[in-house]
């Protein structure tokens, strides 16, 4: 029975059975119930734009057979062993956090030193393109008064 | 009639409005020579694209002649260094020297030309609004071309108090920065230490100082056809860069103060292969005119280049 709701949510079903897994759906509480369940994973599946829960009769209902406490909770202190417990438990949370986060940063910090080696100017461009390295060694002396001079490596030959 | 009149007097004053008042182009002006001139130590990111890189700059003014260098603090190690009207690239090695030399096209904050006057025969000016860079006040400008999409928009954030240019944007037709350059932390007090002109690295006994060869010489060709609001800033006839044995091409450089694009006249024989690759903002575009092959390189969009390729003319000269 649940595979004709299933393929009643995927709109798998003639007009002849969806009439029919329809009828059972509003007959069978457990039937509705799976509807419901599909439609929510559906909906979640989608980005949970249409994401819906009614839960506002169930939760009606149940506040109206919770009983009404007057007194005030006593709080007594825990045990002493049971304290030493929690307090071993927080540590090793805690340092599971910092080492967590740790291994986090380091990891972002590797993107970022790999992204810094790929984007760096790299001048094997302008020897393959003698043009638009002539360009820029003249397109900085707009003023025509400036005098340009390249030093010329001790260990390397000139390229000028 | 007065309807006419209303419609007479509004197209007469309409240049007038949009027009950037005289002293807003003052203003700049003052900018223009705080960019040259202001005694300054600091550091400064480059971006082109996503690749980005950044330069520590110190500069020092003493009896009107300017000492100022700055170092690439990213990728090939690169110094360049201005001594008066002495501009020095210097690098450990012939890679890195090529890397200098393309460093040294724009040299950042001095990118407005000396006389900012010539900036209103092709850009609008206009006053944005306020913002903040390297922890100092700083207010927007822009400039834009007066023909639209035929020159990137330029939009420069002004110090309030001494105008200079802390931060300065490249933008295309859809507004997307082509390149970027932004102070990072400045300090515009005298640096501690005198700067020094002198490059860090060692030079070679036999060549020394190099200048950059280009030989003046007889042109024999007249170009025609160069937009509205270009100037011819030098022509020379010239040995193209890695290219030593081969025949020497006429190079011609023309800016609107702006923009500068560089145009290369050779036989269309002789001609290399035109870089297909594009730096930033720099296009490239190829037209043969006759036995001639003409290259433009430079910052403009690649549309407004090959507008420009299609539209020159070479005359011989008699």
């Amino acid at each position: 029975m649940k595979e004709n709701i299933s393929a009643l949510m995927d709109d798998a079903l003639d007009d002849a059975a969806a009439h029919a897994a329809i009828t059972d759906l509003q007959a069978d509480k457990a039937l509705k119930d799976s509807w419901d369940t599909y439609q929510l994973i559906g909906d979640a599946m989608r980005g949970g734009a249409a994401l819906q829960l009614d839960v506002r009769c169930e939760v009606s209902e149940r506040l109206r057979d919770e009983p009404t406490v007057l007194a005030p909770v006593r709080y007594g202190f825990l045990p002493a062993r049971k304290l030493r417990h929690y307090a071993l438990a927080a540590s090793v949370a805690c340092a599971a956090i910092v080492g967590w986060m740790g291994w986090q940063q380091d990891e972002s910090e590797m993107v970022v030193a790999k992204a810094s080696e790929t984007q760096v100017f790299s001048p094997a461009t302008a020897v393959d393109a003698p043009y638009l390295l002539a360009h820029q060694e003249m397109a900085g002396t707009i003023d025509g008064s400036q005098r340009r001079v390249a030093y010329v490596p001790a260990r390397d030959k000139a390229v000028h | 009639m007065q309807f006419r009149s209303c419609i007479f007097f509004g197209v007469l004053l309409a240049p007038l409005v949009h027009a950037a008042p005289d002293s807003d182009w003052a203003l700049l002006g003052k900018a223009a020579q705080a960019a040259r001139q202001q005694t300054l130590s600091g550091s400064y990111l480059h971006q082109i694209g996503s690749a980005s890189e950044t330069f520590r700059i110190q500069r020092a003014v003493s009896k009107g002649k300017v000492r100022e260098r700055r170092v690439s603090l990213d990728g090939l190690p690169r110094e360049i260094i201005r001594h008066g009207d002495t501009l020095i690239t210097a690098a450990p090695d012939e890679h890195s020297l090529l890397a200098a030399k393309i460093s040294s096209a724009k040299l950042f904050p001095a990118i407005l030309p000396d006389d900012v006057a010539m900036l209103a025969d092709s850009y609008a000016l206009s006053r944005l609004g306020s913002d903040r860079v390297a922890s100092r006040e700083c207010q927007w400008w822009q400039l834009k071309s007066l023909e639209a999409g035929q020159r990137y928009t330029q939009r420069v954030c002004l110090d309030k108090t001494s105008q200079l240019p802390l931060k300065w944007v490249t933008l295309d037709a859809q507004q997307d920065a082509v390149e970027l350059f932004s102070f990072i932390d400045l300090d515009d007090r005298a640096p501690r230490a005198k700067v020094s002109v002198q490059p860090a690295y060692p030079l070679s006994a036999t060549s020394s100082v190099t200048a950059v060869k280009a030989v003046e010489g007889a042109e024999s060709l007249e170009i025609k056809g160069i937009p509205q609001g270009f100037r011819l800033l030098r022509s020379v006839m010239r040995k193209m860069p890695g290219h030593d044995a081969a025949p020497l091409v006429q190079h011609r450089v023309y800016s609107d103060g702006l923009a500068i694009f560089s145009l290369f006249v050779e036989y269309a024989k002789d001609a290399k292969p035109a870089p297909h690759l594009t730096h930033g903002p720099i296009s490239v575009a190829t037209d043969n005119e006759g036995e001639y092959r003409l290259t433009l390189v430079g910052d403009l969009p690649d549309s407004s280049l090959q507008a420009i390729a299609r539209n020159l003319r070479l005359v011989k000269k008699s």
